[in-house]
């Protein structure tokens, strides 16, 4: 089976990355990685590869990509990514979208799509980025979603560093997770500062160091932290058993996990992948 | 002593009005003073110094005064008889993960300031071995 990935890496997210990569480890998948930055000719990419699924961006298919899918009478072999952060409107757009309706089999999606099977795939560790040894470590290193920091955060040490997926004021460094992830393992403790849900780079830095927790005003997330990772990593909970986290991880919300999930929802053979891996 | 700064730009007209008071207030202290740059520009005023490109600073000798982290590098593959300070300033924007990596090339780290040896104590988790403001009396760092 041959599926092309299209990348829609975005500064909080390596999804395309990863799946790829965990794609990659089936004897009887051929993964296709397509940097569309490379401005690669969605003709030829086609044409050469033929390939039986295509991992799309929702908002990133362009007008060759439609072109050829009309006029090569192709079936329903596209999966659509449909972004995290898609107001309902442009939901509904996708949701009504002939292109949808004659070539999509399946959409990744957050939320329920209407004429679509859809699955969610949940954030998980990226293991694919390596990581960049600082001489020192650091005590401690703040993940900024806002232009301010929790001022009882910046007493926790006198050594501390500013991270953010964005640019903003207060950051001592920020750029895309894909970028800083390799940077958690030289902090002896992370704390995600004002988030509202658990993303990609909670989970990378989770895998990488030995004390991340959250402050959040989101009382739900302690809830959510329960249900995802087996216990409470609120900053306020000084009984984080870490052996058991990394257990957690590893069995959950590693890009294995998700890439089975996807192969479980999409239209093949199912026992072709459940043989063991390479 | 012999005393060197190695700075990005001449242009950088602020420092060295900066450097050329610490040299007229310590002249007794100091028997030669070269400025050493990357980039070359018009100076409008006089400055008591040697002043070179950074290619000629392999016959330098004594300290040189460097304040950003990849000149500190690029002096340290010059194999000369001098020993390097790294002045640290937040304002010449050095990467705290390139300050990380390469200050045990330094022989001292200075602060421009206490509000900067903070900083670099909270960036870099160590403590400045001196302060000074604004190059004031850097070049008596030495003596005591």
């Amino acid at each position: 089976m041959k599926i092309i990935i299209q990348d829609y890496t975005t500064a909080h997210s390596s999804e395309s990355r990863l799946l790829y990569t965990a794609l990659q480890s089936y004897k009887n998948i051929e993964a296709f990685f397509w940097d569309v930055q490379q401005n690669t000719s969605s003709y030829d990419l086609m044409d050469s590869i033929n390939p039986d699924f295509i991992l799309l961006n929702a908002l990133g298919i362009n007008k060759d990509l439609l072109h050829y899918f009309t006029y090569n009478n192709i079936g329903k072999i596209a999966i659509l990514k449909v972004p995290n952060g898609t107001t309902k409107e442009q939901r509904q757009i996708i949701d009504d979208s002939e292109f949808l309706k004659k070539h999509v089999c399946l959409a990744i999606s957050e939320k329920e799509m209407k004429n679509v099977r859809t699955v969610n795939l949940n954030p998980c560790v990226d293991i694919n980025i390596p990581d960049m040894p600082m001489q020192d470590k650091i005590p401690l290193c703040i993940v900024a979603n806002k232009s301010s920091v929790n001022p009882l955060l910046l007493k926790l040490s006198e050594s501390f560093h500013v991270m953010s997926y964005e640019q903003n004021d207060v950051a001592d460094i920020f750029g895309p997770n894909i970028r800083l992830c390799g940077l958690y393992h030289n902090y002896d403790q992370i704390v995600f500062d004002g988030i509202k849900d658990f993303k990609q780079p909670f989970f990378d830095a989770l895998y990488r160091s030995n004390n991340v927790t959250f402050c959040s005003d989101d009382e739900g997330l302690i809830e959510k932290s329960k249900m995802l990772f087996g216990q409470n990593l609120s900053i306020s909970n000084k009984d984080i058993d870490r052996d058991s986290l990394l257990n957690t991880l590893k069995e959950k919300h590693l890009p294995q996990n998700r890439v089975k999930q996807l192969l479980s929802q999409m239209p093949i053979d199912q026992s072709v992948f459940t043989e063991v891996n390479k | 002593m012999n005393i060197g700064f190695y700075i990005n730009s001449l242009n950088e007209h602020d420092k060295l009005k900066e450097i050329q008071h610490e040299l007229e207030k310590n002249k007794e202290y100091i028997s030669n003073a070269n400025i050493f740059y990357n980039a070359i520009a018009p100076i409008p005023f006089n400055v008591s110094a040697g002043i070179f490109h950074v290619s000629d600073m392999w016959s330098f000798e004594g300290i040189l005064i460097v304040d950003r982290i990849q000149n500190l590098v690029k002096a340290r593959n010059i194999v000369n008889k001098f020993k390097c300070w790294y002045y640290y300033d937040k304002a010449n924007q050095d990467n705290f993960i390139d300050i990380l990596n390469h200050i045990h090339l330094a022989n001292k780290v200075l602060a421009n300031g206490e509000q900067m040896a903070k900083e670099y104590k909270r960036l870099i988790n160590k403590e400045v071995d001196c302060i000074v403001d604004k190059y004031h009396d850097i070049s008596r760092v030495s003596l005591a």
